[in-house]
């Protein structure tokens, strides 16, 4: 055995001591959270003034819309028949060790038609990349967080592919367990690609606001803290924002967002909130497309919820996202079946991968192409299959 | 016919040289029947371990048990779990085993190894294989399987390998032998033959 569980057991009793500490303190910081939040209805005068300098910084906070910022919103009832879609996707990615440089995509869709009383369609697509377009960009071979953004990208383009057909049906709501606001860790070199990327993405979303399909992005224990960055500013002079001021949560210091909306009863959901990330501001609200976020009690489990400006200003989008979001929970508790169940169709197991690598090495061999694991990878599998 | 679509049928999970578990994820329609006839690599694909699955066990699946205790679950939601390929974990005995194109109905030198692919066994393969039936006696002493109901379930199959107007004569041969393996048991026996009459 390699690791030592014994050397391990005093660490992991101060780990355990170090929560317990933590959550006493946040036993009192979470409600101060949660007044500041109460008091933003009353000095919406003072903080648009607060606002518009922090947006000129630069700031990734969150801004409240029309809803008062401290609102819980019962679930809507729910109305059949209701189409629920969802996409996932999985990806084996470009590995040196592997017999050939490639990456793969796995799109698994499901679409669950309530009401209809038939089986709900699933669908499958695996896309493999292998020539030196799809590989590299430039000299630099395509980074985890390119293909990572990708794959994203093309989550939501499987449900603009999917959805309209549904909606001329049924109401129907689409889901992909992310943001919809991409998360891009790209290098610089990487800009054109990241632009490219986002149009692809706002264009997806674009096709479902024309089908007239509302969409959201669920993430489940959300560490995000746009809504504590309101707080913060709000808790400061407006001659006090600066920059660096703003790069901070204060007092807030690492509670989450989740935190404040502890509130929420199950079924009930939060206000929504317009997302200030300098990407929303430059890429998705000039198209429309901006993104905007609220939190969900479902059953117990707060989910961050982020849908387009058009499904947030428009009351039957929202409360057709929010009825779609309980009745999915009511399942499997805490997280949407579809999405359970499109991660389920998604995933590339690692025999899976082997097969692949298998197949690979066959093809290749029968047009006299040597291909084989490293001697590293070789020495890898033999330990799993000996362990 | 075994199989009537993709003929593999899942990847090994442990092994003897007597018997073997391999896991599955076909869906329902396509999932393995008691008594198939399957087949595994073994020894560096050297040798093919030809074996008859007998016992099929749903693996635990937590997604299955939480929609089996949700109140009032919608039809869709039933329907879909029917639909999962919900992994299941299948036990074949060994019967025999194919080695530079030669059948051996005894137990294989060496089992298969752990993440090999099973397949199902062709029509071609069966019939091949059940020239001769020595291999009834090695079910017969498998008593940790259903014996009876294996030899009369693989008996079945081979002889829905066959064409029509072999089959007859291949049961009648069959049914020669499981009275020669039975004498003591009459009782027994008399199952048996009732069983591999019962059409698949």
């Amino acid at each position: 055995m390699a690791l030592d569980l014994t050397q391990l057991e005093p660490q992991l009793e101060h780990m355990a001591h170090t929560a317990s500490q933590r959550a006493q303190e946040n036993a009192v910081r979470v409600p101060q959270a949660q007044a500041v939040l109460r008091s933003l209805a009353d000095n919406r005068a003072a903080l648009s003034a607060k606002l518009a300098t922090a947006c000129r910084l630069a700031w990734a906070g969150a801004v409240p819309t029309d809803d008062a910022p401290a609102a819980a919103h019962p679930a809507p009832p729910l109305s059949l028949p209701l189409t629920v879609l969802a996409a996932d996707g999985s990806q084996i990615l470009p590995d040196r060790h592997r017999p050939a440089m490639y990456y793969l995509i796995n799109m698994g869709c499901i679409i669950l038609r309530l009401g209809t009383g038939t089986a709900p369609q699933q669908v499958s697509r695996p896309q493999l990349f292998y020539t030196e377009d799809d590989l590299y960009d430039g000299d630099n071979l395509l980074s985890s967080a390119r293909i990572t953004a990708q794959r994203d990208v093309q989550e939501v383009g499987e449900l603009a592919r999917l959805a309209p057909a549904e909606a001329t049906r049924a109401p129907t709501v689409a889901l992909v367990d992310n943001g919809l606001l991409l998360y891009l860790s790209l290098q610089d070199y990487e800009r054109a690609a990241k632009k490219a990327l986002i149009a692809r993405h706002i264009s997806h979303l674009r096709t479902l606001e024309q089908a007239g399909v509302p969409v959201a992005g669920i993430i489940d224990r959300p560490r995000a803290a746009n809504v504590l960055r309101l707080l913060h500013l709000a808790t400061l002079d407006e001659a006090a924002i600066t920059q660096d001021r703003l790069r901070s949560v204060g007092q807030f210091q690492h509670l989450t967002d989740a935190d404040v909306f502890g509130f929420l009863q199950p079924g009930e959901r939060s206000a929504v909130f317009a997302l200030t990330a300098p990407d929303n501001r430059t890429f998705y609200e000039p198209e429309g497309q901006g993104v905007c976020v609220f939190y969900l009690n479902a059953a117990g489990n707060l989910l961050r919820v982020e849908v387009p400006q058009w499904v947030a200003q428009h009351p039957p989008h929202l409360a057709l996202v929010h009825t779609a979001l309980i009745e999915q929970c009511h399942v499997t508790p805490g997280f949407p079946y579809v999405l359970t169940r499109a991660h389920e169709l998604a995933v590339v197991s690692e025999a899976e991968h082997a097969d692949v690598d298998v197949r690979v090495s066959v093809k290749l061999a029968r047009r006299g192409l040597a291909a084989s694991a490293s001697h590293k990878k070789q020495g890898k599998l033999l330990l799993r299959r000996t362990s | 016919m075994t199989f009537a679509t993709a003929p593999v049928v899942g990847r090994l999970i442990r092994s003897s040289n007597r018997d073997f578990v391999f896991a599955s994820q076909v869906p329902e329609p396509d999932m393995p029947l008691f008594g198939a006839w399957v087949k595994a690599p073994a020894q560096r694909q050297q040798t093919e371990v030809f074996g008859l699955v007998y016992n099929i066990a749903f693996t635990e699946d937590e997604l299955t048990r939480q929609i089996a205790a949700t109140p009032n679950l919608p039809p869709e939601y039933i329907l879909d779990g029917r639909n999962r390929q919900i992994p299941i974990e299948v036990s074949v005995l060994a019967v025999g085993y194919r080695r530079e194109g030669r059948l051996y109905q005894a137990l294989p030198p060496q089992p298969p190894v752990t993440l090999d692919q099973i397949t199902a066994c062709l029509p071609d393969e069966i019939v091949a294989f059940t020239e001769r039936l020595d291999y009834l006696r090695l079910v017969a002493e498998a008593r940790e399987t259903p014996v009876d109901e294996l030899m009369s379930a693989s008996v079945r199959y081979a002889a829905a390998a066959r064409p029509p107007d072999q089959r007859p004569a291949f049961i009648r041969q069959a049914g020669l032998t499981l009275a020669r393996l039975l004498a003591r048991d009459l009782t027994r026996l008399e199952s048996a033959l009732n069983q591999i009459n019962t059409p698949l």
